[in-house]
């Protein structure tokens, strides 16, 4: 909820005054989640919201139009975040060149882990940009208000029906097709109210065919096939309140994955949300009280492959159950202080059964994560105080404890190889704090400085995976059950200068982590998977440096034209200072958007550095660099029923053959396509 | 821990969820009767864990009298295989010389299986009553035994029996092997200056697993070790037999598990 309350509490303040009583305002915030229609994305270094918000502005760029078709591609264009692919679906992001281990994902403040040992599905897999009100990244240790993690959060918003008692119906129907896959999208978004009850239905289905790399070739085993469907249902017996009730459901099937050994026979993920929301609870003002659960079942499958050394059976499954309160302690005018208090418990499990090619060999079973139970509570404090007219500090701290064990008797059997338990509760203390201070040095501009230090429990598989095989290095994994924490300490310098006709942001961070986790190879061990090169022990590895920046810069060049420059870099230095592996290299785009009578125009470059910089330990390979061009051009016809929308993309139009360093094996990305969209709001 | 049973209290107490344990189901290894001989006014039933087979078979001999009264007083037994031909026993453990409340309790290594070569017999002498039980002794589908020829001395015929685990599981498990040789057709004795190497294979994915103890002598030719198995499936317990630092054989066993 942090950027809409932030963006919207803003945005009502700076349209209201102060003329308002604070329930008034408080009515207004919860009055505009439910009223704003269309899509829109607010992009910054350091916040990202999608929205329906008519208010926000970069509502028609034709390229971001397009990647609303799904969620990475969307993600793939934020600045500091990169997509990790393992093929064309389910791609993991990644932030400032940290994976999905060290940052926190959830959806609406629900944690959400994907049930897959490989890391095929990242939970940003189970949601739809159509269902999106906002998207909210946070880098490093950044408070966040969702969870401890040393590289930051990412949460995606839901979107909320909207109360309209004078339009009660409205719908939205979209339709692409995307060229290199020969792959159709269609959603349709259904909104219906009335006066004390809203709902809103949405569907997704979405199917794709191999793509084609930029070579020419099929990238076998691509393809996939994914519906989602979503219900929210919103209840306000007064104006002041309202109580929320959120369903999920996304169901992959048939999803393949080119750079791994296997694919996915499906992949269902269930999210179940209650919230009320409220303009006063006891000592909270603006209380959210919320309570979830979901699940997801995730089945691994090879049988479509051609030549397998074994078949394997790889399910898994996750269950999360948790609920939060937050709300806002004390809102004055120079300070104001919000908290949050939650729980989840989440519980893994997956298992392996191989079955030998000599049908008189028995099969063979192993549990990768052997009933991984995790309980977490926490709180959190978010603090706001104007020093001076021109100075501010925000600052966050935030508690969190934890404790994980298993519960499999075959799972403790199997730790007892390596004379480890699993059973013993292990308990462990978070803290993640951060202070920033903005200075506006002058109207236009303001500098950031911040320090923040987080830490973090080692994933399910970091502590309890058995023999879990990586591709990426060829290495089996075990996870250790007696790992410590991970810390790092970030500190990072930003500005931000907003002109007539220009912002430039840039943002400078340096983490320092300590008890950095990794895979460490013991050379003792033979590997289990066939192939393997060795087995490596998730260790903590000592002190890791990494450093880096991004860069925003838009320019308006004429009436109605417009350019963008987005940089992004990272270098990071493992514990014996050789480099560390998937790190993001250099990376600009160029993009000149131009508005002409409901038409939009957006030619764009993307240029990618070499990555040179390889860590040896990890089997990595150096990647070229590349250079890409895109152009979006869409156009949009207010009809007296609705808006119609359509798009035209052609991505890769120099049918670049290219991956990106970080990319999970030797695939190539899609060539040339051309994308077209049709979008048709009735109300 | 405070703070956060507090707080679970306030924002969850319903949605715990019951983790409940389920008791594991207890397992019975009673003795089952495989045959019983009276003669000379004496019944003497033989009880083991399973029926008989080539490798190390803990035996239990009860002993009545006519009336089904327990028989007390000295005993001794004598496994033999007939063959027509020729008459050999086997590798023998006993514990004293006693009955005790009816009951004596001895192993024995069937080193072959009877059939049409010949058949075994269990020879008891009571309390100077000789009790003769013929007993069949069956080839397990999985061999419990291996035997070679020295590859140092081609005159030495080892003989080697696997114990433990009876009942492998995925983790650890104590291993406990015992080696004979046979020295005469009537003398089996334990070898106990020999070293083992131990690697548990799995064979149709060509791995090992780690941790292993390699088995050492105890005593009686008892050799105990520790053998790790990451996963199921049917493992080959790969031993180097080695006498003054020589390898004099490579037995293996083969395991199979769910």
């Amino acid at each position: 909820m942090k950027p809409l309350i932030t963006v919207f509490i803003i945005v009502m303040s700076i349209q209201l005054g102060y003329g308002q009583s604070e329930k008034e305002r408080y009515i207004v915030w919860l009055d505009s989640m439910t009223n704003d229609q269309y899509i829109g994305i607010e992009m910054e270094l350091d916040q990202v919201v999608i929205s329906d918000s008519a208010h926000l502005a970069h509502l028609n760029n034709p390229m971001m139009q397009m990647n609303m078709r799904c969620t990475d591609q969307l993600m793939h264009c934020l600045p500091g975040v990169n997509m990790i692919r393992r093929g064309n679906f389910a791609n993991e992001p990644m932030l400032r060149g940290l994976t999905s281990d060290r940052y926190v994902m959830s959806v609406d403040g629900m944690r959400i882990y994907g049930a897959c040992t490989d890391k095929m599905d990242p939970a940003s897999s189970y949601v739809e940009p159509i269902n999106l009100k906002s998207l909210d990244v946070s880098f490093g240790s950044e408070g966040n208000m969702v969870g401890c993690g040393t590289g930051g959060g990412v949460n995606f918003g839901l979107k909320k029906p909207v109360f309209n008692t004078s339009n009660p119906f409205g719908a939205t129907i979209n339709t692409s097709y995307s060229s290199v896959s020969n792959g159709f999208d269609q959603s349709l978004d259904l909104n219906y109210s009335l006066n004390k009850w809203a709902i809103r239905l949405s569907g997704v289905h979405r199917k794709s065919e191999n793509y084609t790399d930029g070579n020419g070739e099929i990238v076998r085993y691509s393809q996939f096939e994914k519906t989602n469907y979503t219900t929210s249902l919103n209840y306000r017996p007064n104006s002041s309140s309202m109580l929320a009730f959120d369903f999920v459901a996304d169901d992959a099937r048939n999803v393949g994955y080119p750079a791994l050994p296997m694919d996915v026979a499906f992949a269902k993920a269930k999210m179940f949300g209650l919230s009320y929301l409220t303009d006063r609870l006891w000592i909270l003002k603006e209380p959210e009280v919320k309570l979830y659960h979901n699940f997801i079942n995730h089945e691994m499958d090879d049988t479509q492959r051609d030549s397998v050394a074994m078949h394997m059976d790889m399910p898994g499954n996750t269950r999360t159950t948790g609920g939060f309160v937050s709300g806002i302690l004390h809102h004055g005018q120079k300070s104001s202080l919000k908290m949050k208090a939650d729980f989840h418990k989440v519980f893994w499990h997956a298992e392996m059964t191989m079955y030998p090619n000599e049908s008189d060999q028995l099969p063979m079973y192993m549990l990768t994560w052997p009933d991984i139970h995790r309980a977490i509570g926490g709180v959190e404090f978010g603090h706001q105080y104007s020093i001076a007219p021109n100075h501010q500090l925000s600052s966050t701290a935030r508690v969190e404890l934890g404790y994980s064990y298993i519960s499999s008797d075959f799972g403790e059997r199997q730790l007892s190889v390596f004379g480890k338990t699993g059973m013993d509760v292990r308990r462990g203390l978070l803290l993640s704090t951060s202070i920033k201070h903005i200075w506006g040095v002058s109207e236009m501009t303001n500098v950031t400085t911040s320090v923040a230090y987080g830490e973090r429990f080692p994933t399910a598989s970091e502590q309890f995976g058995f023999y879990l095989f990586n591709q990426q290095d060829g290495y089996d994994y075990l996870g250790d059950p007696d790992l410590a924490k991970e810390k790092n300490l970030h500190l990072e310098i930003g500005q931000a200068t907003r002109g007539q006709n220009f912002q430039l942001e840039t943002a400078a961070f340096a983490y320092f982590f300590s008890n950095y986790i990794m895979g460490v190879y013991d050379s003792t061990l033979s590997s289990m998977t066939i192939g393997a090169r060795g087995v490596k022990w998730y260790r903590n590895t000592g002190n890791t440096l990494m450093l880096g920046g991004e860069l925003l810069l838009r320019n308006k060049l004429l009436p109605g034209m417009s350019s963008e420059l987005n940089a992004k870099y990272v270098y990071g230095k493992d514990a014996d200072g050789e480099p560390l592996p998937q790190m993001p290299p250099l990376k600009l785009s160029y993009s000149l958007h131009q508005q002409v009578k409901g038409w939009s125009i957006q030619p764009e470059v993307v240029w990618s550095s070499a990555q040179r910089r390889t860590s040896e330990k990890f089997n990595e390979q150096s990647t070229d660099s590349f250079f890409l061009a895109n152009l979006g051009i869409s156009k949009t016809i207010e009809l007296k029923s609705g808006v119609v929308r359509a798009g035209l993309s052609v991505n890769n139009i120099t049918n670049e053959s290219y991956r990106e360093h970080f990319d999970i094996g030797s695939i190539l990305r899609p060539g040339r396509s051309i994308d077209v969209l049709l979008s048709w709001r009735f109300n | 821990m405070n703070t956060l049973k507090i707080l679970s209290l306030v924002l969850l107490a319903l949605l715990f969820s019951c983790d409940s344990e389920e008791p594991e189901p207890e397992f019975e290894s009673d003795l089952v009767e495989i045959t019983s001989v009276t003669e000379n006014g004496l019944t003497v039933t033989i009880l083991a864990t399973q029926s008989l087979y080539v490798g190390y078979n803990s035996i239990t001999a009860k002993v009545e009298d006519d009336n089904g009264n327990l028989v007390g007083g000295d005993i001794s037994v004598l496994p033999l295989m007939d063959m027509t031909t020729m008459v050999h026993s086997c590798p023998l453990e006993v514990s004293g010389s006693a009955l005790s409340e009816g009951e004596y309790q001895f192993n024995t290594v069937f080193v072959m299986p009877s059939g049409e070569m010949g058949s075994w017999s269990l020879d008891f002498t009571i309390n100077d009553a000789e009790v003769s039980v013929p007993v069949e002794v069956s080839s397990p589908e999985l061999s419990r035994l291996v035997s070679f020829t020295s590859a140092m001395d081609e005159s030495t015929k080892y003989f080697v029996a696997y114990i433990d685990p009876k009942d492998p599981q995925v983790g650890q498990n104590d291993l406990e092997i015992a080696v004979y040789k046979k020295q005469t057709m009537m003398e089996w004795p334990a070898v106990d200056n020999l070293e083992f190497e131990l690697e548990p294979w799995m064979v149709s994915m060509d791995h090992g697993s780690p941790n292993n103890l390699a088995p050492v002598h105890t005593d009686d030719g008892h050799y105990k070790g520790t053998v790790n198995f990451t996963m199921t499936g049917d493992w080959q317990l790969r031993l180097t037999m080695m006498e003054d630092g020589q390898v004099c054989g490579t037995p293996y066993f083969d395991l199979y598990f769910q």
